[in-house]
């Protein structure tokens, strides 16, 4: 079929049915896992590529995963001899891979002893060994402290399973029958990806489909470009810092120069933090993901997702830095310098878009790991929670309360399963009040999560950021709320956290504490309606004290209403 | 002796009038009043007596399908509701577990929780794992919240504590106090509404129920005077979520019971109408003015889902497995219509693809026409793979079975891109939903999480359990009027691996729970997991979560009976018309004909138009149409290449 003979109405089916046989994988992934981090809070994602690793087909999951996944694929394809039957599993992150826990199945997909296309699986395992129960040190020295690394090689061949990989990886990491069973339920994933994908050939043809799907991509392309030609041509930079490397006390710097140039985009990193000691440096894989996420919030979001929307962005990344570190340098902790490489690009993007700027993100993820030992069978059990915070007010709207940042979307872990699976308490899980930056649109609000450790004793590690440096508002908007991490002892003593803090010792009575970040707010907030300003103390979400001191607006409480002369007046005195 | 279904849309309510005795149906529509839906019911009933000689006093049984909790909803319009929650736990209905639905989108907005922060108050009590008080709820605790309750101005209320669905206790007491303190206020339990693990489903779903009982009340009570009024003393059910019917008593307590009400008499019609044709697979598209609702039946059973929702809230009660495709498939088409006349360049949105190809050049309007048809169909196409395939089941083993006014119009299409072989199309199509209702028994559902592990040995913790559930349920139904004899009770359990999260449902054989029964589920969840899945682990341990009880109160229903045999006489056109069909058929001459001059045993080649009030069925070239002797009509389907 010539390019030119496509016709729109398959261009628009192939596109969804791809997008819902991926959705369809994820499903499986889901229902078949079994750690919580799978199938209650869906940190994982699958997609569809063509036999060269181009990306064909993603749906809405983990934003992070997105150009991870890709990469990999590609150097799957590229440097594998692949046979019908074969799954190929890795989480190398020298090798394609994102962090160790990330671990990747890929199916290649065979018509008439033909390689069409690749099925792929990322799912973040529970644990994967390494200094730290649930793989999420924040101190490791290099990448052998953060578990085992499985390069790119075959768990199945011609449809035989190779069951050393498996004994290897078991002997490896602390709570084998979880994670074994969470891969199978990639494989699941991968295997449902394949059935689709023969399907679609059934009933298009080989060529035909593959025609279709390069048009597809050509679309979305067009598409990303025409929105980033609607910005004006020019170079704008901004940075971001992280707290530390979770070794040192010294802030991380990312900076970015985001040069738009008639609808090519170049992200130059140089002005970055040199590689660093601690597990905060990024993959290739990574970066790619978080450039290409950064770029993405600036254009239509129902572009269909795939190859083309990568194409018009150009990656400089300065050899020896944190986005372009040395092996072994460790990494595993890199989702916190994804979030803030993506809010980075979206602030220098602001100096492009006029009145119409995003409030920073909170732009991280605040997380703890636990580990210990059952009460009844004595059996060790890990437990990983993540959490997300406010993201920034627009021109439009305020920003989203109690979200999962700009490179995640998760389902939190239900207080019932946490509970009925560990020996844990969850005893508070609530807003934050005046924890989103004040502006015209408020920025969102950030959350409090307690949990008791209800026996024996184990290990704590803290992975959260944002604690030093607030997110911050534009155009008059007011930053959000930092994070704080406590462990208020059963002693009665409270241990304030860094942000980054690993293997802690916990004991039993003992309450982790965790406060998320909000999120900076949009324009002035004595410019917004007092009736919302009204809206939020009744709700609580904004104190009477805020109310007056940083939006001008008196409540008359009693009467649930705005004392408008007194608002007026106050609005006036603080012009 | 008349049974009376009557389903309210929003532009027309349905009336299906079944004479007992005879078998004869009395079909007919008036127009919906939004207002006050109540008034449309007594146009229907004046109607029937006055053309139809039906007198109200001869209508046995009146059922009745409502949109007002699914509107209330929708339109944001429900009740002022109090949700009262344990300590630390407020803003789980808030949170809606951090998620959101659609990436890249820095100006998205998540739907406002039913009951607004203010509004949502803590109480001090818990519940562990195990279902043990480790903070016990006190007098003085459930009397201070009663009375926060009682000074709030509230309409409804709603109370969802964490673990209620092992210990109900206190959320029971809190109920208890909150009524003492406000008589008449209503007040609904999460451990009665959802009695499932997941704190926010459960509190969501609870929620919802408590926001939409002041209006189901008030519906309830209208209709019931109504009915009063007219001399009707047949008592009122409501057609539920699940295909079943329930009392007004019932609907006033689990109003979140109704959201699919009408969907549901669509399906049981479907169902009902297929079976007694001998036809036990099919994939019902009920297609009205704004929305599509997909099923899929086999062997003539409704399939009933746990997990729904309803504008971007979970919907955590038994529900008719109805996939809607709202504005979606209407608002593409507005997309792509809009750029065709505007260009891509200027609409604003992302052009669709049809105007992407088309690059300036204006296309033909047979072409855009077509094209517009076409991407619909794709969707539509898209939402039945969701219900069918996505769910392991084959559309081509399976009957398309168009209803409401335009599904007839595009089954054709469909079925030669899903390549199905055969469509149904029943008879009055327009009016199935109203005709379903007198298809179904009266039904209540039970469930309860306890997590045990099938076995043996286990026989007796698992036949325990059960037993609650169905002496809860005959002690219902028989307050229902129902004789033993009348009542028939279903048991299935929710299994899984153990260490997963999502169960599968698996349909326990009727008789006592024996050691050999017991012993025989994991073997059934093997099966069951390797259909759905494609594979299956038998040396893991299984695990049952979910178990659950359906009782049935067995009424007399409508009888589908074969037409009287006429004397056969060919099909005669009442006309001609030009129409486009697409790819290589392009424009053809076909004959139109009317549906009440076919009898049994017509055969027709397409192409070719059947009309009937209310519906359009087009057969495409190479189709041919004949007809049961119960009036429906088949249509066997050539399949075409896709492109």
């Amino acid at each position: 079929m010539r390019r030119s003979n496509i016709d729109p109405v398959s261009l628009e089916v192939v596109g969804n049915y791809l997008v819902s046989a991926v959705r369809e994988m994820c499903t499986t992934l889901r229902r078949a896992a079994y750690s919580t981090i799978l199938r209650e809070s869906l940190d994982c994602s699958t997609a569809l590529f063509d036999a060269k690793g181009q990306l064909i087909g993603q749906a809405d999951h983990v934003p992070s995963h997105q150009g991870s996944l890709s990469l990999a694929a590609r150097q799957v394809a590229s440097t594998f001899d692949l046979d019908p039957g074969d799954v190929v599993i890795m989480n190398h992150p020298y090798q394609g891979g994102t962090h160790h826990p990330d671990i990747m199945i890929f199916k290649p997909i065979f018509h008439k002893k033909k390689c069409v296309a690749i099925a792929g699986a990322l799912g973040h395992q529970i644990d994967v060994g390494g200094r730290s129960p649930g793989s999420v040190s924040t101190d490791a020295r290099d990448v052998f402290e953060e578990g085992i690394m499985i390069p790119p090689m075959k768990l199945y061949r011609r449809g035989k399973i190779v069951p050393e990989i498996f004994q290897i990886i078991e002997s490896n990491i602390r709570v084998p029958y979880k994670t074994l069973g969470d891969i199978r339920a990639e494989v699941a994933a991968v295997n449902v990806g394949e059935r689709r994908y023969l399907e679609l050939i059934e009933k298009y043809g080989a060529e035909d489909l593959k025609a279709i799907i390069d048009a597809n991509i050509d679309r979305s392309e067009a598409l990303m470009r025409a929105d980033l030609k609607k910005l004006p041509n020019g170079s704008y930079s901004a940075e971001g810092f992280l707290d530390d490397d979770g070794i040192g006390d010294e802030p991380v710097r990312i900076h970015v120069t985001v040069t738009l140039k008639d609808g090519d985009v170049t992200v130059d990193f140089t002005g970055t933090s040199k590689q660093i000691k601690g597990p905060f440096n990024c993959a290739l894989s990574s970066v790619h993901s978080a450039v290409f996420c950064g770029v993405r919030y600036m254009t239509n979001p129902a572009i269909l997702q795939n190859e083309g929307c990568y194409r018009p962005i150009k990656l400089v990344l300065p050899e020896g830095t944190v986005v372009k570190p040395i092996a072994p340098a460790p990494l595993s902790g890199r989702f916190q310098t994804l979030e803030r490489i993506a809010d980075t690009i979206i602030l220098a993007f602001n100096k492009a878009r006029g009145d119409d700027q995003v409030g920073s993100c909170h732009a991280c993820i605040n997380s703890f790991a636990l580990n210990g030992r059952e009460p009844d069978t004595d059996q060790p059990w890990v437990a990983y929670e993540i959490f997300g915070g406010g993201w920034g007010g627009t021109r439009q709207v305020d920003g989203l309360d109690a979200t999962y940042g700009l490179m995640g979307n998760c389902f939190d872990t239900p207080i019932e399963a946490v509970e009925l699976e560990y020996p844990l308490r969850v005893e508070n899980y609530a807003l934050v009040p005046d924890s989103g930056g004040a502006g015209f649109n408020r920025g969102g609000m950030g959350i409090q999560r307690d949990t008791r450790y209800l026996y024996g004793e184990g290990y704590c590690t803290n992975r959260s950021e944002v604690s030093k440096f607030p997110p911050k508002g534009v155009l008059g908007g007011k930053p959000g709320a930092a994070s704080i991490q406590e462990i208020k002892r059963a002693t009665g003593k409270v241990d304030r956290l860094k942000s980054k803090a690993t293997n802690l010792s916990i004991f039993e009575g003992d309450v982790v504490c965790l406060t998320t970040p909000g999120a900076g707010g949009y324009g002035n907030p004595a410019k917004r309606d007092p009736k919302r300003v009204l809206e939020d103390v009744l709700d609580g979400k904004v104190s009477d004290k805020a109310a007056r001191e940083i939006y001008g607006v008196v409540v008359d409480a009693a009467r649930k209403s705005v004392d408008q002369a007194a608002t007026e007046a106050l609005r006036a005195r603080m012009q | 002796m008349y049974y009376l279904g009557v389903d309210t849309g929003g532009t027309f309510t349905d009336f299906v009038a079944l004479n007992a005795k005879t078998g004869e149906l009395i079909t007919f529509k008036v127009p919906s009043v939004p207002s006050d839906p109540a008034q449309a019911v007594r146009n229907g009933v004046v109607r029937l007596k006055e053309r139809h000689g039906v007198d109200p006093r001869q209508i046995a049984r009146f059922i009745y399908g409502t949109t007002v909790a699914t509107n209330a909803i929708l339109e944001s319009k429900g009740a002022r509701t109090a949700l009262v929650a344990t300590k630390g736990t407020r803003d789980v209905l808030e949170i809606q577990r951090m998620w959101r639905s659609r990436l890249f989108d820095l100006n998205l907005q998540k739907p406002k929780p039913l009951v607004p922060r203010r509004d949502r108050h803590e109480v001090d009590e818990r519940m562990d794992a195990r279902g043990r008080p480790i903070v016990p709820l006190t007098d003085a605790e459930a009397e201070r919240v009663a009375e926060w309750v009682a000074e709030g101005d509230y309409e409804a209320v709603a109370v969802s504590c964490l673990f209620s669905f092992l210990a109900p206790e206190h959320e029971q007491r809190i109920k208890k106090a909150i009524e003492a303190r406000a008589p008449g206020l209503p007040v609904c339990i999460s451990s009665n509404i959802s009695p499932e693990f997941r704190e926010y489903e459960r509190t969501a779903t609870t929620a919802m129920n408590a926001y939409v009982m002041p209006k189901i009340h008030q519906m309830a009570k209208r209709l019931e005077e109504l009915l009063g009024e007219l001399g009707c003393d047949s008592g009122l059910r409501i057609i539920q979520s699940n295909g079943g019917l329930m009392n007004t008593e019932t609907t006033r307590r689990f109003p979140v019971n109704t959201l699919l009400s009408g969907p549901a008499g669509g399906v049981v019609g479907a169902a009902g109408v297929a079976k007694a044709a001998g036809i036990d697979k099919i994939i019902a598209m009920d297609m009205g003015g704004t929305s599509l609702d997909i099923s899929l039946v086999e062997d003539g059973q409704v399939t009933l889902s746990s997990e729904g929702q309803l504008a971007g809230f979970p919907v955590k009660v038994p529900q008719v497995n109805v996939h809607t495709i709202g504005a979606g498939g209407g608002s593409l088409a507005r997309v792509v219509l809009g750029a065709l006349k505007v260009g891509p360049e200027s609409a604003g949105a992302v052009p669709g693809p049809v105007c992407y190809r088309r690059g300036g050049t204006e296309p033909a309007s047979t072409d855009a026409a077509w094209a517009i048809v076409q991407v619909q169909v794709a969707n539509m196409v898209t939402g039945i793979r969701e219900v069918s395939v996505a769910k392991g089941h084959d559309p081509r083993e399976f009957a398309l079975l168009p209803f409401g006014g335009a599904g007839c119009l595009y089954a054709g299409l469909i079925a030669e891109d899903l390549k199905m072989r055969r469509i149904f199309v029943p008879v009055e199509p327009s009016v199935l939903s109203a005709f379903g209702m007198l298809l179904t028994d009266v039904k209540y559902a039970r469930s309860l999480t306890r997590l045990v592990e099938p076995s043996e040995k286990t026989a007796k913790a698992i036949a325990a359990v059960f037993d609650g559930l169905e002496k809860d349920l005959n002690a219902a139904l028989k307050k229902e009027g129902f004789k033993p004899a009348e009542i028939r009770v279903e048991r299935s359990c929710d299994m899984r691996y153990k260490g997963q999260a999502y169960e599968l449902n698996v349909k326990l054989p009727p008789g006592k729970m024996t050691p050999k029964l017991a012993g025989s589920l994991a073997a059934r969840f093997h099966k069951r997991h390797h259909d759905a899945y494609g594979q299956s682990s038998p040396d893991e341990a299984v695990e049952i979560v979910n178990f659950r009880a359906t009782g049935m109160g067995l009424v007399k229903k409508a009888q589908i009976k074969p037409l009287k045999a006429a004397k056969k006489t060919p099909a005669k056109a009442k006309g001609e018309r030009k129409c486009y069909f697409g790819g290589k058929a392009g424009w053809k001459r076909c004959k139109v004909y009317e549906r009440s001059g076919l009898q049994p045993g017509v055969k027709l080649a397409g192409p070719f138009i059947v009309e009937e009030p209310g519906a359009t069925i087009v057969g495409f070239p190479g189709h041919t149409l004949t007809m049961d002797k119960f009036g429906n009509l088949l249509i066997a389907v050539l399949a075409r290449r896709a492109n």
